[in-house]
Parts: structure tokens; C-alpha cells; sequence
């Protein structure tokens, strides 16, 4: 299956601008409730775990985490080699691929030379990120999804819309619906009915694949280890039962010891599902020993760098700590507002993907996903290695400012700005010439908070600027004729 | 085979070279402790592992046989495929499952792994339980299977008294573990998902019920 629109969604052409995906979401209602009630759930929960678990002790834990991810950020290089040592040691491959289509290439070569015909894959978002199933498939390997939630999304051609829950914006009727159409079985609603469709399916292809393929949560340095956490059994499967076991990650999966661990896995599960630990934490430690009665004779490990190394040396390395856990997403307010990931028109999304894509992808191909952020905190306060996400939204802003890709008129529009805020009279003239401006613009609108006017849209050479943002208009006086009147401040007030 | 960036072009990327004593990094694991040694461990594991949805059940070590062939005839499995390192142990659990009407199939090396696709039931040894968590660690050294407590739709696990340990934490710290298996699994529940609306669904790929014989000497 060459997936056009996969490529589409997840892989668009550039500049990408979230607009059009984002009016798409805004009339689609049953998505948007969707995202909406499903991320608020998990925020709830995960803030329910951490304060019956660690309670007061969790800031405390957040920054160890941190300190261990920054201490492995600083001395990356030492511990990529050192990993890569270890997994040679116990007999596995270590391949190193700077861009995404070179890992895709190194893949496709192993799964040729072992003359793989069927490849059963576990979720992994480093194989989104390299859009690895269609290169798979262009190279006449089947390539199945066994996540539940992805093997719906590839059933239906679409694509994952979470890093955690990837089909977080499809209800019971569309899944009920692909099954139906793709594997031909009779139409159910009921989600235990079609899990079990899909396993019966998808056992069938564990049973007879020879290819396994899988991301990994965590490599460990000093012993060459692959760290996975799942809860439906898939990913156990996936590298269990082929001969060969292939893993994509990228360069900052790596951790230094097996005993840094259960920090990771501690927080992990909480932050994703609220969960103490996922069903199940595989540690995978080189391929199949003699004395092993099962498991995969082969194992290589693809490392990805695909722009890592580039946010690594800049200041804004600390996004490399990520443990792509969801939880930042989950706590998001623009994440729901706009329907959940598609609108971010990349692999990452949320907060972690709208700090992350414009610097592993350029700052220019992703202009809007700076802005797609209110600078609430929501996003920090979520994260369980203490990401200061908003601060790199401004740091990026402030990157867009200066390489000048915000529009010339956005600037001059805050350069007269930033000027009024310095001068009492300008700023008084201004606001005062403003409102009345506005006020000619601004239509009645039903529906928003309060019977206030509304602007929906502003003339040139506002307008582009206005397409994607409704403002509520003005007050009617300002704070400043306010405080005059109703106070009787003088007039140097 | 298509030969990917050489390792010092890409290493190189990552900034210079460092220094092995750039290791040094002390971090302090009793902040992540939940559960300290001083806790009834068995009520403990019990009753996270039940919360979870496994099934626990306390055995004394006397009756284990009788016990274990109990539940075969309840759950009533034709097959069976076995991943036990110790050879009494196995004699037992065999004893019990002829007395059950359950036939073992030996899928730990002759077979491989295809053939515990045909089985209803793995039974397996355990290298510790975690209070903490209600979690089973096992490891597929020795001679024990990896397939087999995920790919049969029940699991049934053997675990004794003296291998619950209190958290996350004192596997990870445990000083002279020997070397490390090819394969370790913490398994904490049931297969399941809830992918599809959120709604909870238990057995999607792994099995839809873990048993837990928990032997006290
Ligand atoms: S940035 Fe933090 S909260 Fe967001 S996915 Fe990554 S680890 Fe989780």
C-alpha cells in the first residue's frame, strides 16, 4: 500500500501552514469532541496517579529525570559509542543513518538480503518519522501495523493523530467501518468484537512474519540493551516470533545504565496513561544466545540522527530529553482546539511536535507552529522531564523575528506597538483611534461568550493575519476613561 | 547491503569526543521508592497484582501440585506449552497436568515458537514478582522460552513467596544480578488496549488472563 495520503497528512508540501486542516477541524464537531474528551480524561488521570503515588515528591523526581537526560545530552557521543559497543559485544548489528531515507534504505537492504516477505511492525514514531511502511511496501515487503490503533489507521489509510493514542480522532463507527471494508468481516460497533477481529487477524501475520520491526523507549549504553513499553502484547510479538528483529530510534533514546531506568519507566506510564507501568516492559539484550529456545538470530539496531544532531548543538538541545510520553499533548488546550495532531502537519505534534518539527524540519517550512501554542504552561507543568516547552516557543518566535520570517507587516504592527507601549500620549491617541476603527469592522456574532462583537476579519493588510484568528472586540471605553470616571483619578492617572 | 554513515562521520556529528570519567553521575533512587522492605510484601503483591486484573491465588508449597492440577481442571486447556528451568519443578507442574487431562507440547526447543501459536495455556517459572507494581519479571535465561507466557491466550505463572520484592527500584539496584538475559519481561496484567474510544479491552494480542499460583514455604 503507497500511502499518498499518509504522505499527504503527516508529510506535507512545504511551507506548511496549519490553516486549512485547522478550519477543517473547526467544522467537524465529533472530532474535535473526540480529542477533546478523550486528552482531558488522561490529563485528569495522570494528575490524579502522580498525586496519590509520589505526591510532593514528584518535582523532586522530574528534576533527577531531567539531570540524568541532560547529563546523557552533554556527553551523547560517548554514550552512542558506548551502546554501539554493547550491542556489537553481544552479537548484534549497530547501523548509523543520518537522514531518514538512508535508514530507510539500510532497512529495506536487510530485509532484502534475508529475503523478507512479511514485516510485522510494533508503534514506533521514529518509523513515521522516516515513512519507513511505504518504503517497505514499495519494496514488496508487507508491512503490517499491530498496534491496535495503527493497524485501524493503516486499514484506513490515514494517519495517527497522537504519539501515544494514534487514533485519538476516530470513534468505534470508523473503525467498525475499515475492518468491515479492508478485511471483510461483518460491521461492529462493539470494541471488544473488533479487537478481537483484529487479533485473530494479526496473529495469523506473527505467526508467518520474517521480519520484526520496532522502535525502542529506551536503549541502555552500558549494556546494549533495548528498553520497550506496550501494553497489548504487540510489540513482544513483533520481536519474538520473526528471525530477524530490526529497531529504528533516534540518538536520544539512549540512557546511560540499566539502573537509570525505572526513573524513566516510573514517570512514563504515568504521565502517558496514567498507568504505574505498561503491561509490558520488554529489555531486550542482544539476539537469540544458544542456550535461548526462541527469539530473533538477528538483530540490528538503525540509529537515527535525521536533524538531531543539529537541535543537539543548538540551545535549544533540552527537547532532545523528550520521552515522547503524550502527556504534554493531553494537557494542550490548541491540541484540542484544533482536533489533535493532523493539524500540525508532521509526525510530532502538540506541544512537544510544535517545539520540535520547525527545528528538525526548518524553521521556515513550519512557520505557524510557534504560534500554535497560548503560552498557558499547561504543556511544562505536564512534562515529567521538566521540558520548559513555552520558553522555546518564544525562542523560536524570537528566531522568526529575526530571520524575518514573520511577514514584514506583522513586525512593523508590533515595532508601532512595542513604540506606543513607550509613550503615554501615542499609546492613549492609538487605542483611542483603534477602537474606533475596529468598531466599524467588528460583526455581532452568536455562538462566542457573551453578546460582544466580534472581529472575524480585518481589511488589508490585516488580512491574511485575521483568517485564522477571531478577536473579541474591545471594550467599549478604556481601563484608563474607566478609572477616570468611575474612581475620579486625576488626570495624571 | 547498503552501508549506512560510517560511525565516526556520525559520531562526529555529535560534538567532540569526551571522556569515559564523563560518567560520572550519581542519581538517588530512594526518591522513586513506593514501597519499602518493611511492608507485608505478600498483601502487597497480592493485591496490586488482583487490582490489576491478574488472578493471584496463594498456594502452600505442599499443595502446589494438587492446587495447580485444580486450576487445569478448571480452566481446562488441551495443550500446553512449558518454560520452566527447574527440573523438579517441571516434574510437578507435569504431574499436575497429566492429572488434569492436559497434554504438555514441548515448545521450548525442539519446536520453536510457532508452535505455541496452537496452544491454549504457557505455564512458566518466575525470576521475581514486585509488590509495588503487582508485576512478574521473568527472563529468558536458563533455557526458558520468550514466547511463552505472551503468545497462548492464558498464562500461568509460578511464582514463590521469597522472590517478591518490594519495588521497582530493588530490581534495578540489586548488586551481583548475573549476566543479563537476552530477554526480560515485567508483565503487569493483562494483555489490553484502549485504543478504540477509550474503552478498556482486555486480551488483544498477549493473553486475556494471567494466573498467578503464589507458593508460600
Ligand atoms: S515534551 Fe515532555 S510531556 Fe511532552 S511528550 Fe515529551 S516528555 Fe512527554
Amino acid at each position: 500500500m503507497s500511502d499518498d495520503q499518509q504522505r499527504h497528512l503527516l508529510d506535507p508540501k512545504l511551507p506548511y501552514l496549519m490553516g486549512a486542516r485547522i478550519d477543517k477541524a473547526m467544522a467537524d464537531d465529533a472530532m474535535r469532541t473526540a480529542v477533546t474528551s478523550t486528552t482531558a480524561a488522561k490529563d485528569v488521570l495522570r494528575k490524579e496517579v502522580f498525586a496519590n503515588s509520589f505526591a510532593e515528591r514528584y518535582p523532586a523526581i522530574k528534576r533527577e529525570a531531567a539531570r540524568i537526560k541532560a547529563h546523557c545530552l552533554d556527553n551523547l557521543r560517548h554514550y552512542i559509542d558506548k551502546f554501539a559497543g554493547a550491542v556489537e559485544g553481544l552479537g548484534g548489528k549497530v547501523h548509523f543513518a543520518s537522514d531518514s531515507q538512508e535508514a530507510n534504505r539500510i532497512c529495506v537492504a536487510i530485509a532484502k538480503a534475508e529475503g523478507a516477505r512479511l514485516c510485522v511492525k510494533s508503534k514506533s514514531m521514529v518509523t513515521e518519522e522516516a515513512f519507513l511502511v511505504r518504503d517497505l511496501e514499495d519494496a514488496g515487503v508487507e508491512t503490517v501495523e499491530t498496534d491496535l490503533g495503527e493497524f485501524i489507521v493503516q486499514l484506513d489509510r490515514d494517519a495517527p493523530s497522537h504519539i501515544v493514542t494514534p487514533m485519538i480522532h476516530k470513534d468505534r463507527r470508523a473503525a467498525g467501518r475499515a475492518m468491515q471494508r479492508e478485511l471483510q468481516v461483518e460491521y461492529s460497533e462493539d470494541p471488544s468484537k473488533l479487537t478481537a477481529i483484529a487479533r485473530s487477524y494479526l496473529r495469523d501475520k506473527f505467526r508467518h512474519a520474517d521480519l520484526g520491526i520496532s522502535g525502542a523507549n529506551f536503549l541502555i549504553a552500558e549494556s546494549g540493551s533495548l528498553v520497550l513499553c506496550t501494553n497489548e502484547g504487540n510489540a513482544g510479538l513483533s520481536v519474538t516470533s520473526p528471525r530477524v528483529h530490526v529497531v529504528f530510534a533516534g540518538i536520544e533514546k539512549v540512557i546511560p545504565r540499566l539502573s537509570d531506568l525505572p526513573f524513566f519507566l516510573k514517570l512514563l506510564a504515568r504521565s502517558g496513561t496514567g498507568q504505574d507501568l505498561t503491561v509490558y516492559t520488554n529489555i531486550i539484550s542482544g539476539p537469540r544466545r544458544s542456550s535461548d529456545p526462541d527469539g530473533p538470530e538477528e538483530l540490528h539496531f538503525i540509529l537515527l540522527d535525521n536533524g538531531r544532531s543539529k537541535v543537539l548543538a543548538s540551545d535549544q538541545s533540552e527537547l532532545l530529553a523528550c520521552i515522547r510520553c503524550g502527556a504534554c499533548l493531553n494537557a494542550c488546550p490548541v491540541f484540542r482546539a484544533v482536533g489533535g495532531g493532523h493539524a500540525y502537519g508532521a509526525v510530532y505534534s502538540g506541544p512537544i511536535g510544535a517545539a520540535l518539527t520547525p527545528l528538525l524540519r526548518g524553521l521556515e517550512n513550519y512557520p505557524d507552529l510557534p504560534q500554535a501554542s497560548s503560552l498557558c504552561g499547561a504543556c511544562h507543568e505536564a512534562c515529567p522531564v521538566d521540558i520548559d516547552l513555552p520558553k522555546h516557543f518564544v525562542s523560536l518566535r524570537r528566531a522568526q523575528i529575526e530571520q524575518q520570517i514573520v511577514g514584514w507587516r506583522e513586525r512593523l504592527a508590533y515595532r508601532l506597538w512595542a513604540k506606543s507601549m513607550r509613550s503615554a500620549l501615542l499609546f492613549r491617541m492609538g487605542s483611542r483611534m483603534g477602537r474606533i476603527a475596529l468598531g466599524l469592522l467588528s460583526s455581532r456574532q452568536s455562538g462566542k461568550a457573551g453578546d460582544r462583537r466580534w472581529l472575524m476579519r480585518l481589511p488589508w493588510p490585516m488580512k491574511a493575519w485575521s483568517m485564522d484568528r477571531d478577536l473579541p472586540m474591545p471594550a467599549r471605553r478604556s481601563f484608563r476613561q474607566l478609572w477616570k470616571s468611575e474612581c475620579g483619578v486625576g488626570k495624571n492617572g | 547491503m547498503v552501508e549506512g554513515t560510517s560511525r565516526e562521520h556520525f559520531l562526529a556529528r555529535l560534538g567532540p569526543a569526551t571522556s569515559p570519567a564523563a560518567e560520572d553521575l550519581s542519581v538517588d533512587h530512594e526518591l522513586l521508592r513506593l514501597v519499602g522492605p518493611e511492608e507485608d510484601l505478600l498483601a502487597r503483591f497480592m493485591q496490586e497484582a488482583a487490582g490489576l486484573g491478574m488472578q493471584p491465588r496463594l498456594v502452600q508449597a505442599e499443595s502446589l501440585e494438587l492446587e495447580m492440577s485444580r486450576l487445569l481442571s478448571e480452566l481446562a486447556p488441551v495443550s500446553a506449552c512449558l518454560s520452566l528451568a527447574d527440573g523438579q519443578l517441571r516434574s510437578l507442574v507435569l504431574r499436575a497436568m497429566h492429572s488434569a487431562g492436559c497434554e504438555a507440547r514441548d515448545t521450548t526447543m525442539s519446536r520453536g515458537i510457532a508452535a505455541q501459536y496452537d496452544v491454549d495455556i504457557g505455564i512458566t517459572d518466575v525470576c521475581h514478582g514486585v509488590a509495588e507494581t503487582g508485576s512478574l519479571i521473568l527472563n529468558s535465561a536458563a533455557g526458558r522460552s520468550r514466547g511463552a507466557h505472551l503468545v497462548p491466550p492464558i498464562h500461568l505463572a509460578i511464582l514463590y513467596r521469597e522472590q517478591i520484592l518490594p519495588d521497582l527500584v530493588d530490581f534495578f539496584t540489586a548488586t551481583g544480578e548475573s549476566e543479563l538475559a537476552t530477554a526480560q519481561v515485567f508483565v503487569t496484567g493483562p494483555s489490553k488496549t484502549a485504543d478504540i474510544e477509550g474503552v478498556l479491552v482486555t486480551g488483544v494480542h498477549g493473553p486475556r488472563a494471567v494466573h498467578i499460583l503464589v507458593v508460600d514455604n
